[in-house]
């Protein structure tokens, strides 16, 4: 008779052996338990319907997910198609992706545990015990984000780099053919300290047309289309299950509470006096309403307080797309490749808040001639620099034209994207910081750190350890390499 | 930085063949013996003073581009006591050694069209001075050089450009051509609305007042605020003041169930064998000596702290090795395996394992100091006769 804490040994389809620890009352979810290998680096869940675990079509699905489908496993090793080892890397630690398909004692999967980070460790709250909790983002953008301790929290940068992390993440899936499904604060924890995010509950994945979902979704972040036909019978053709578009309704849910810290679609209206639950089903269903609606204020609450229009004029757009166009009509939706698109435009216009005491620290700056903080109210005194990135035209020698711009900070890295006109920002990009801008004796300066051929303004080599002054007006080669970009400065 | 290159000439002979890396590099380099030094995709630069000394006869350059940051274009570039062979060499500055090309080179480096009509012709003139005859060459279609073979002494240059669309922004390569290539740039906008420039005199090369640099050296002192990272390539190396100062954390971490994988740190002393009693730290013996290399039994990491290092250790190497007792599994066999040196649980520089092989151990990062520098070198070495061989290699016996 088995009891807590004896050690047991799985055997894996590739023919690894695995132990570990038996729990008699493991945690336990919908459709799985989970067991812990003794290091607990790895999570070992069993399904809690024997005939979910005998299901054929189950069993492949699994599968397919840990190996064809894998976007943390490079092609080489099995991986989905095009994976190279560095972006297998790059995604591994934003999804919590099977690593291995368990055989006996029955079928199963194995997982790696959640990094440490997605866990409260004994500082987070000074009232709740909340050590050893996942950090679901209800944490930080709920009721009881008043309990977290302020170290917790972040800043608004912080929650802008989430939002582009998991943008990111949903577009992988998305190239791949694949959707989440049940994408919701359970099933995306967010590190506010580090700006990280990872997807968890891989396994309820969809393969379009191939592996139907197994689940609807989560009250908050199922598409309105799926809640209104979920009553339909399965065969019912007018029945609306989660596929790609209703992740692209989940997904800017989840953004616009990482950035207003509220649901885009829960306000005053009431939409049914018969029961909370058909005024619920209303509100997140059929009669769904953006509390930011501009055609229709029935929904906005008296005290919105920051709003869309303090966003970039890109971002207020994709929003209004996603949550009035789009609410209703699913084609209308942006996809994940237009929300890491656009969030990354944002994130270039951050700029630091002069109030110390602005718990958000960073505002989008949207109007350059009014650049006040929507949180706090402070205008920004200190002079702003911009930098205008061009790119040289494709067959052009010697013809640019302008690709982005950054409004730079003291402290601020660049990378290779803000070098070459052929990088982007995303997960094939290197890390590696190649020169900084600080503030020093009155003087802006670009430091290079590693940057081959750049130029100054004047154009002399600028080597690594060396710097040039950014100045209004100026212009110079951030490098003479084959893509490398011309960039204005503007002092504002 | 010129150590290195310096070094691969001290061991070129007489007559060989000097090949040097792609990248740039502070020099100055000195050719003292016949040889041919070929660059590919090489800088060599200098604040001031030349960049490159021969003091033999019968060299040859090749493939090199030669810059002083700092001087004026008055500063040598090369200097050839004796001359050299020249090819596909680019330089900044004067040289010496060559003959007429001695003399100053008087042309702009950077020619400023400003705004321009654009779907127009315009034109603009400077006037140089040139020590010999040399070519002007641009790949900008649109911009010409009148004349565009120009001879020794004064020579007035007519600028064209013509058909540009509204809002192009010019930022065009010109290369002068002498025996040495010499870049310039000519920079501009063109715009709707603007009347076309006609024969504006934009530069003379006896009024030019030669302006110091706009290059600014000694920012090391200025650190960032934000922490940088650095991921390392296999053979690469990396100072780590920079990174993660002397006192850091080592963590290994793979995607693999059910493979156990140990460090094992080896403090070698300059005759490469373990330091000490205790110059290998792992799971066994958890700490040296004095505390500079400690292994945590309960997450794996390794702790360094470089200052502590006892001065007779030259070199440390962190090895890891699969722990498997039955037939043997090899590093192929591991799922991203990955090293990440962490100071305050946030990693500045991570080392992906890639093509290690198939060997049970891996010599993983090797720590060593290079002008009183601390620096680390991704080796990334696969090593099939497995830790007891390793061991043995180090100077270390292992007792069965």
């Amino acid at each position: 008779m088995m009891k807590s804490g004896d050690i047991l040994t799985a055997t894996l389809e590739s023919g690894e052996t695995l132990e570990y620890v038996f729990s008699a009352n493991p945690p336990r979810g919908g459709m799985k338990h989970t067991f812990f290998t003794p290091d607990r680096k790895y999570a070992v869940q069993f399904f809690n319907n024997p005939k979910d675990a005998q299901s054929m079509l189950m069993q492949e699905r699994i599968r397919a997910i840990v190996s064809i489908y894998n976007p943390t496993l490079s092609e080489k090793q099995g991986g989905a198609l095009g994976n190279t080892e560095k972006t297998a890397d790059y995604f591994r630690t934003r999804f919590c992706w099977p690593v291995g398909v368990v055989k006996t004692p029955e079928f199963g999967i194995v997982c790696p545990t959640y990094p440490q980070g997605f866990f409260f460790d004994e500082n987070a709250s000074a009232v709740l015990p909340i050590k050893g909790k996942d950090k679901k983002s209800t944490w930080f953008t709920g009721r009881n984000r008043k309990y977290l301790n302020k170290s917790e929290l972040g800043d608004f940068r912080m929650m802008l780099k989430i939002a582009i992390g998991l943008s990111r993440s949903v577009r992988r899936l998305h190239q791949a053919g694949l959707a989440h499904s049940d994408l919701s604060c359970n099933n995306v924890l967010i590190d506010p300290k580090t700006g990280s995010s990872v997807v968890i509950d891989i396994d309820s994945l969809v393969v379009p047309n191939k592996y139907a979902p197994e689940v609807c979704g989560t009250r908050g972040y199922i598409a309105p289309e799926v809640l209104a036909t979920m009553e339909r019978d399965s065969n019912d053709p007018h029945r609306c299950l989660p596929c790609v578009q209703t992740d692209l309704h989940a997904l800017p849910v989840l953004i616009y509470e990482y950035l207003f810290l509220r649901h885009p679609l829960v306000g005053p209206k009431i939409y049914s006096t018969e029961s909370a639950e058909k005024d619920d089903h209303l509100a997140m269903g059929p009669m769904a309403t953006f509390i930011e609606n501009p055609n229709d204020r029935s929904n906005r609450p008296e005290d919105l307080g920051v709003t869309i229009a303090s966003l970039s004029e890109g971002l207020e757009k994709m929003f209004l797309q996603a949550f009035v166009d789009g609410l209703h009509k699913p084609s209308e939706r942006p996809s994940a490749m237009e929300w890491e698109s656009e969030l990354l435009r944002a994130w270039n216009r951050l700029v630091p808040c002069e109030n110390e005491s602005c718990d958000k620290r960073w505002f989008i700056l949207r109007d350059e001639k009014e650049p006040v903080c929507p949180f706090c109210g402070t205008c920004k005194n200190q002079q702003l620099l911009k930098l205008c990135f061009k790119g040289e035209i494709r067959g052009k020698n010697g013809i640019y034209r302008e690709k982005n711009e950054v409004f730079v900070y003291d402290g601020m890295p660049l990378f290779d994207w803000h070098i070459f006109s052929n990088i982007h920002n995303d997960e094939k990009a290197s890390p590696e910081m190649r020169a900084y801008i600080r503030r020093h004796k009155d003087m802006w300066l670009l430091i290079n750190n590693g940057a081959e051929g750049m130029l100054s303004p004047s154009g002399r080599l600028v080597p690594k350890g060396t710097a040039i002054e950014l100045k209004d007006g100026i212009q110079f080669r951030i490098s003479d390499r084959e893509n490398g970009m011309l960039v204005d400065v503007t002092f504002i | 930085m010129a150590d290195i290159l310096n070094d691969i000439l001290s061991r070129t002979p007489a007559g060989g063949t000097a090949l040097l890396p792609a990248g740039e590099f502070e020099g100055p380099i000195y050719i003292t013996k016949p040889l041919r030094l070929v660059g590919n995709n090489t800088t060599v630069w200098t604040r001031h003073g030349s960049v490159i000394e021969v003091t033999c006869a019968g060299a040859a350059i090749e493939g090199i581009r030669a810059e002083n940051t700092e001087s004026d274009c008055s500063g040598v570039a090369i200097l050839a006591r004796y001359g050299a062979i020249v090819k596909d060499v680019e330089v900044f500055g004067a040289v010496q050694g060559f003959g007429n090309e001695d003399r100053p080179f008087r042309f702009p480096r950077l020619i400023d069209f400003g705004s321009f009509a654009a779907g127009q012709r315009n034109s603009c003139r400077i006037i140089v001075n040139m020590s010999t005859d040399a070519d002007i060459i641009c790949n900008t279609a649109g911009l010409s050089f009148s004349p565009s073979h120009l001879t020794a002494g004064d020579n007035e240059i007519t600028i064209t450009a013509e058909d540009f669309s509204a809002n192009s922004i010019l930022y065009a390569e010109v290369l002068v051509k002498t025996q040495f290539t010499r870049r310039c740039y000519i920079k501009g906008r063109a715009e709707n609305g603007i009347p076309p420039i006609n024969g504006k005199l934009l530069y003379e090369y006896y009024k030019d007042n030669e302006s110091s640099s706009d290059v600014i050296s000694a920012v090391t002192s200025i650190p960032i605020h934000e922490t940088p990272r650095a991921d390392l390539r296999k053979g690469q190396r990396l100072t780590l003041q920079t990174y993660v100062g002397t006192s850091f954390d080592i963590r290994c971490s793979h995607y693999t169930p059910g493979i156990e994988i140990d460090p094992y740190v080896f403090l070698l002393d300059d005759d490469s064998k373990a330091f000490g009693y205790k110059g290998m730290i792992f799971f066994g013996n958890d700490s040296s000596e004095n505390g500079s290399v400690r292994y945590h039994a309960n997450n794996g990491l390794i702790s360094i702290d470089l200052e502590k290092i006892d001065y007779r250790v030259k070199r440390v190497i962190v090895t890891y090795s699969i722990y498997e007792d039955l037939t043997g599994l090899g590093f192929a066999q591991v799922r991203s395996p990955r090293i990440a040196l962490e100071v305050n649980g946030s990693e500045r520089v991570t080392y992906n394992m890639y093509n290690i092989g198939n060997a049970p151990t891996v010599m993983a990062l090797e720590f060593y100091k290079y002008n009183e520098e601390w620096r680390v070198y991704a080796a990334g070495m696969g090593y099939n006769d497995g830790m007891v061989k390793l061991c043995n290699r180090f100077g270390i016996s292992v007792i069965d």
